[in-house]
């Protein structure tokens, strides 16, 4: 957390904004638990990991829009079966909460 | 506060800081639901463990999202977990290496400073050189702590398990065959020191891959730390029986 709320201010400090990710709800079967933190970036950059391929490419499209409208949102990513359905093997649901941090106001929240 | 409800007298995306016994710092809005949540978050904090709630109107906790008027995450924010490694010989040095790849804070304590230098161990965030009892006393021993001893020679790692074992580190492991490992414990009973605390040493130290490296043995000993740290159940090197083999009798001391 240290190392994220780190990058935060330091991005903040030159002039970006900032989206981060947690995951604040998992069932079943997932790959990162509650708690668990990225950045994304402006430049499509990020940091840490919210569960990898799993995950990640739907909490980077949601927190690219995030960045662009400066809202926060809360978005259910279902994992789904790879019997069931396509792609992810999971089969949990993670409920994750995406944030900016606008480069104007740092600490004043 | 990741959403509040139109009706209610709470703020969205509000954020309060709760500590035991201090004012907390922030904003979540007012009113008695406010002052539930910041009660809440401190019985959170007890736990441990992140969570996420959602509430009815009337602040009760509701298990369906679409029923609720407001939804909370409660994080926690724990101070860093502390590896202490006793010893800056060849082990130490992939260890230290991999506590930090394991997010810990580390610590490397030993006499000799042609070993404990920040040359020697350039990522780790202390280097102490210094006598080994006087710098362990100066540690902070509590459930954040994991401590390693693996110094040079068998006597030493004697001596400062005499000198921690009786403290609450989350982990305290030293290395040694299991022959070695019931002599220290037979010592340690002979000069007094109470024989109930041994059940928490993981001695021989670490899980058992069949290490024989220094590298090797580093990797099994931050494996253990892992499964001290995440509830694992890998087996322990540990000599689980050494009351039986030192013929102490624990009921003899409760």
């Amino acid at each position: 957390m240290k190392r994220i709320i780190k990058e935060i201010l330091r991005r903040n400090s030159l002039g970006q904004d900032v989206a981060m990710a947690t995951i604040v709800g998992a069932r079943g079967s997932t790959p990162q638990k509650t708690g668990a933190r990225m950045l994304v970036f402006e430049d499509g950059s990020g940091l840490g990991t919210v569960g990898g391929g799993c995950v990640e490419a739907d909490v980077w499209k949601e927190a690219a829009y995030a960045l662009r409208d400066g809202g926060n949102r809360l978005i259910a990513i279902d994992l789904v079966d790879d019997l069931k359905g396509e792609g992810d093997v999971c089969g949990g649901t993670v409920d994750v909460h995406i944030e900016v941090w606008p480069a104007s106001k740092v600490v004043d929240r | 506060m990741l959403r509040a409800g139109c009706d209610v007298e709470l703020l969205s995306g509000g954020r309060l800081l709760v500590q035991p016994g201090k004012q907390a710092l922030g904003d979540i809005g007012n009113g008695s639901l406010a002052h539930n949540i910041e009660q809440e978050a401190l019985s959170v904090l007890a736990d441990g463990k992140a969570q996420y709630r959602a509430y009815g109107d009337d602040g009760s906790i509701v298990s369906r999202r679409r029923e609720s008027a407001f939804e909370v995450f409660f994080d926690v924010l724990l101070p860093s977990e502390h590896l202490i490694i006793v010893g800056a010989g060849h082990i130490a040095v992939p260890l230290a290496r991999m506590g930090k790849l394991m997010g810990l804070e580390v610590t490397v304590i030993d006499d000799r400073v042609d070993y404990a230098n920040e040359q020697r161990f350039p990522e780790v965030d202390r280097v102490v050189s210094a006598e080994i009892d006087d710098a362990l006393s100066n540690q902070i021993l509590d459930s954040q702590t994991y401590v390693v001893l693996v110094t040079r020679a068998h006597a030493f790692d004697e001596q400062a398990l005499r000198q921690i074992v009786t403290k609450r580190a989350r982990y305290i492991g030293m290395i040694g065959s299991r022959r070695r490992v019931l002599m220290v414990y037979k010592n340690l009973i002979a000069d007094r020191v109470s024989p109930v605390y041994f059940d928490r040493v993981f001695a021989p130290i670490g899980i058992d891959i069949g290490s024989q490296t220094p590298e090797e043995i580093a990797v099994a000993i931050i494996a253990e730390i892992v499964n001290v740290r995440r509830g694992g159940s890998a087996s322990s090197l540990r000599l689980a029986e050494w009351a039986e083999l030192a013929g102490v009798d624990l009921t003899d001391y409760d």
